[in-house]
């Protein structure tokens, strides 16, 4: 009983000596540095000294709607959704966003629509006035609506990443892939570039039942 | 039904399909927004070739205007210039304290209109320098287009969507449209306006791709509608962007977005292409403005061009 008491005693008698003491000190201080620095580097990126968080966005001045949105992004479909700044719409019959571009029926059946996922509601307000809604579950980014607004149309169409969806990955897969670097990091508190009436060059100009 | 048959049939029914491959299915990429057979013009419809071309001697020419003198106006910003149809020097410039230019005219008698956002300057003929700002038309008010004959000035007021009527010192004598007359439809600030001073004028209803012919009274006489992206159409959400007349009384007509600039009869039939969109880089539309001999001259950003018919050209 005395040598097995002994022998159990005997690890611990040395593990508490001051040596090891103030080596688990050393490794605990160590390794509580390398953890603050990893925490600092992991951390999300703010605006220089402001502590204020910042988010990914999309630059629509300098978007070339090449698609890449729509398959970039960690999340299927993607958080870059089209939105509409109805100040600018003109609210067209003949919506270039919608239809297609030599479409020659002005009507909602597929064959005459530009978005291959049917994300646009156009409804009827007063002739010849339309209004479009982009229905954000169905939208995916892919731009064309984007695309065709901005060539033929008065560019109220534009591509924002949603930030009720958006994962704010450290390394954004989209802002890797855009070729015209459209994608940066803006204050959290202002997430969203808008296109109002400021912009607008008829600010009057809009049927008297539309959306405001 | 033994293995022999099935493997048969299968390969009966994969030949099938490789055979049917080409013909079934749909080979356009719907994620691709294709445009190129918009921008494709027969050549045939050209009617018209590029003769002459020169640098314009302002720093941001904008907007077009020719008098019956044979005299070129061309605005930009704050300021403008007249120089000849055959002599390209600046005769005279001009300048004014207004808004920037949206828009100019030049009357039978030389003086020149200049809708400036929501006022128009008034130039005298033979003094340049001397500049009269009438009456701003109020806070909202944009005019895109002007035009003007002896008696009257119209200004086409983009943003409230009614065309202006003034006499030449700048009274306003009415508006259009009348009150049981349908209303304009102008998505954006295009909205032109052209006469020849013979008693009637036309305007440009542009959200309807419509061109409408009014008496100097504001009576409705005529109007037509081509909308279409093909080549005899109005392209776009809105156009024509700048319009003007031919000697004969057709109408010639600029569009932007789609930029090409075409010829239609006062009846609205298409008659000829002037310069198809390869030869109008960029989506802006051109101010157009045509000469007692029928050239066309278009402002192209910082140069004039000059257009004149083919003498071989036939209607195809």
């Amino acid at each position: 009983m005395k040598e097995s008491s002994r022998m159990d005693d005997t690890p611990q008698a040395q593990g508490v000596t001051r040596r090891s003491m103030l080596g688990w000190l050393a490794r605990g201080a160590i390794a509580a540095c390398v953890a603050l620095v990893a925490g600092r580097a992991v951390r999300r990126p703010s605006a220089a000294g402001s502590g204020t968080r910042m988010v990914w966005q999309l630059d629509p001045a300098k978007c070339t709607q090449c698609g890449r949105c729509a398959t970039s992004c960690v999340l299927q479909p993607s958080a870059v959704k089209c939105v509409h700044a109805f100040a600018m719409c003109g609210y067209c019959k003949r919506c270039f966003g919608f239809f297609q571009p030599d479409s020659q029926q002005l009507d909602e059946a597929a064959e005459n629509q530009l978005c291959p996922t049917d994300a646009i509601r156009r409804t009827y307000i007063e002739d010849p006035y339309f209004e479009y809604h982009i229905e954000e579950a169905r939208c995916m980014g892919c731009a064309l609506c984007v695309k065709g607004c901005g060539t033929f149309g008065n560019g109220s169409l534009f591509l924002q990443v949603r930030h009720d969806r958006c994962l704010n990955c450290n390394e954004c897969r989209i802002a890797q892939a855009c070729p015209a670097h459209a994608f940066m990091r803006v204050p959290a508190d202002t997430p969203y570039f808008l296109k109002d009436s400021e912009h607008n060059p008829m600010p009057a100009n809009r049927p008297a039942k539309a959306h405001v | 039904m033994t293995r022999g048959r099935y493997g048969l049939y299968i390969s009966k029914m994969l030949l099938l399909m490789a055979l049917c491959a080409p013909f079934v299915g749909c080979d356009e990429d719907v994620f691709v927004y294709d445009t190129s057979k918009l921008y494709a013009v027969d050549p045939a419809l050209i009617a018209y070739r590029e003769t002459d071309s020169w640098p314009v001697a302002l720093p941001a020419p904008a907007y077009l205007g020719i008098g019956t003198n044979g005299c070129l106006v061309m605005v930009g910003g704050q300021q403008g210039i007249v120089c000849s149809t055959h002599q390209r020097q600046t005769q005279k410039t001009f300048s004014w304290q207004a808004p920037a230019a949206t828009a100019v005219a030049v009357a039978p008698d030389g003086r020149i209109f200049v809708g400036a956002s929501n006022c128009i300057v008034s130039v005298s003929a033979s003094t340049p320098n001397v500049v009269n700002v009438w009456t701003s038309l109020g806070e909202n008010a944009r005019i895109a287009g002007i035009a003007a004959d002896a008696n009257n000035v119209w200004a086409c007021d983009a943003a409230q969507r009614t065309v202006w009527r003034f006499d030449t010192d700048g009274r306003l004598l009415g508006q259009l449209p009348a009150p049981r007359q349908a209303a304009f439809v102008v998505p954006s600030p295009s909205f032109p306006v052209a006469t020849r001073g013979d008693g009637f004028f036309w305007v440009a209803n542009p959200g309807r791709h419509e061109l409408r012919l009014y008496a100097t009274d504001g009576a409705l006489r005529s109007a037509w509608s081509c909308q279409g992206m093909m080549t005899p159409g109005l392209s776009g959400c809105c156009n024509p962007a700048y319009v003007a007349l031919l000697p004969d009384g057709n109408l010639v007509t600029s569009e932007k977005k789609l930029p090409r600039i075409k010829i239609y009869g006062t009846n609205g039939t298409f008659r000829c292409v002037v310069a198809p969109p390869s030869s109008l880089p960029g989506g802006e539309g051109r101010p157009v403005a045509v000469d007692a001999d029928g050239r066309i001259f278009v402002l192209d950003g910082l140069r004039m061009r000059v257009f004149e018919k083919k003498q071989e050209w036939k209607s195809p």
